[in-house]
């Protein structure tokens, strides 16, 4: 949908540190399309992917990807204060990373997401201990709980997670995406009751868009010796 | 040689029990270590690895353990394939050289010899026998990739 070209200079700009510019582009495909989603999925998603392929192939260092990752958030900020959001719903979300997991920022592009519905979203973001996890959701006893995970070495922990979390919170609704999940087929982790996978941001909001129903997760708990 | 080669013969490696896995992960802090210390004690670490990328391998050994941990606990031979291949782009474009890997995955097969029980040594030895007998493709191929990579990155 969008200019290659400027596609292009919003890359070369996120390299060079030039947040205007970045800055610039990523509002005016706003302005133009009155999207979020679109300009992330469309922009900020794929400039992110090549900047991880630029830095694989020693074309920039680790601090120019660390930039471009700043200047990213930034954007994110900035667009984030001109979304309309929804009404609010009275629906809580809590949306991490799971431990040892480093990379925040597609969880931010689904909190926007969550926050545009009329969701109130508990960003835990990167590396959430397990236990805090745990502990968080007794507390806050949500709707859903969002997990974004990136490093495919990453899944057996994850499963061990969520099977844990069916134990402790058999009515918990757990969402779950990322990268890793490029690598293997849905079908692979869906056999994990009340776990859907979205693949990306125009499911989830397609998702948000329908009427599910959810359960108190605290109420009806039951007890692990471990949590 | 190319990607389909390795990923049929890939397809032959056994699968591990469980037994095996959680024995390789209950000593992989100390394998790392293990495999830390006999590669930087080479008088000829700075060929293998290039100037400055010590930090580097020592996170590799450590990633490369738990993804092979999720590997055994999650067969899945076009992850395993196209991470090593990731692996490869990735440590070659920053001055690894191919030797490292051969280099690398004799020692942790003596290490996991050392380490493991014969069962779990017996099973989980083929796969790093494999790795190691298709390091010069798999450096073939991630040449061939990083090529490519580079042509289209040059439009930036």
């Amino acid at each position: 949908m969008f200019d290659v070209s400027l596609k292009a200079n919003f890359l070369r700009g996120l390299i060079n540190g030039e947040k205007k510019i970045c800055s610039s582009i990523a509002n005016r495909f706003f302005s133009e399309t009155r999207s979020i989603i679109t300009v992330y999925e469309e922009l900020l998603k794929p400039s992110l992917y090549m900047i991880g392929d630029l830095w694989e192939i020693n074309k920039i260092s680790v601090a120019t990807e660390h930039l471009a990752s700043a200047i990213t958030e930034s954007i994110l900020n900035d667009l984030y204060s001109q979304l309309t959001l929804a009404p609010q719903q009275n629906k809580k979300v809590i949306v991490t990373c799971i431990e040892n997991e480093h990379h925040q920022i597609g969880l931010k592009m689904v909190s926007d997401i969550f926050e545009k519905e009329g969701w109130d979203v508990l960003f835990l973001g990167a590396n959430t201990p397990e236990k805090s996890l745990f502990e968080f959701i007794r507390v806050i006893d949500p709707q859903l709980l969002a997990i974004s995970l990136s490093i495919y070495f990453h899944i057996p922990y994850f499963e061990d997670l969520i099977k844990k979390l069916e134990i402790v919170f058999p009515n918990l609704n757990v969402m779950v995406g990322g990268q890793a999940f490029r690598q293997i087929s849905p079908e692979q982790i869906s056999n994990i009751n009340n776990l859907v996978y979205l693949k990306n941001l125009i499911e989830l909001e397609n998702y948000l868009s329908k009427n599910h129903e959810y359960r108190s997760s605290v109420k009806f708990r039951s007890q692990s010796p471990d949590h | 040689m190319n990607i389909d080669h390795l990923l049929n013969s890939a397809a032959s490696l056994p699968t591990i029990d469980k037994i095996a896995v959680d024995e390789y992960q209950s000593k992989t802090d100390r394998m790392i270590a293990l495999l830390n210390e006999k590669v930087l004690e080479r008088e000829d670490i700075r060929n293998l690895i290039g100037q400055g990328n010590e930090q580097m391998m020592q996170d590799n050994h450590a990633n490369h353990a738990r993804f092979i941990y999720s590997i055994m606990k999650k067969p899945n031979n076009q992850v395993f394939v196209s991470s090593i291949l990731w692996m490869f782009r990735t440590y070659h474009s920053h001055g690894f050289s191919v030797n490292y890997w051969s280099v690398e995955l004799n020692i942790w097969l003596n290490i996991l010899k050392d380490q493991l029980s014969v069962n779990s040594f017996n099973q989980i030895a083929p796969i790093y026998s494999w790795m190691k007998d298709n390091v010069h493709v798999f450096a073939e191929i991630a040449k061939e990739q990083i090529k490519v990579k580079s042509e289209e990155s040059n439009i930036f």
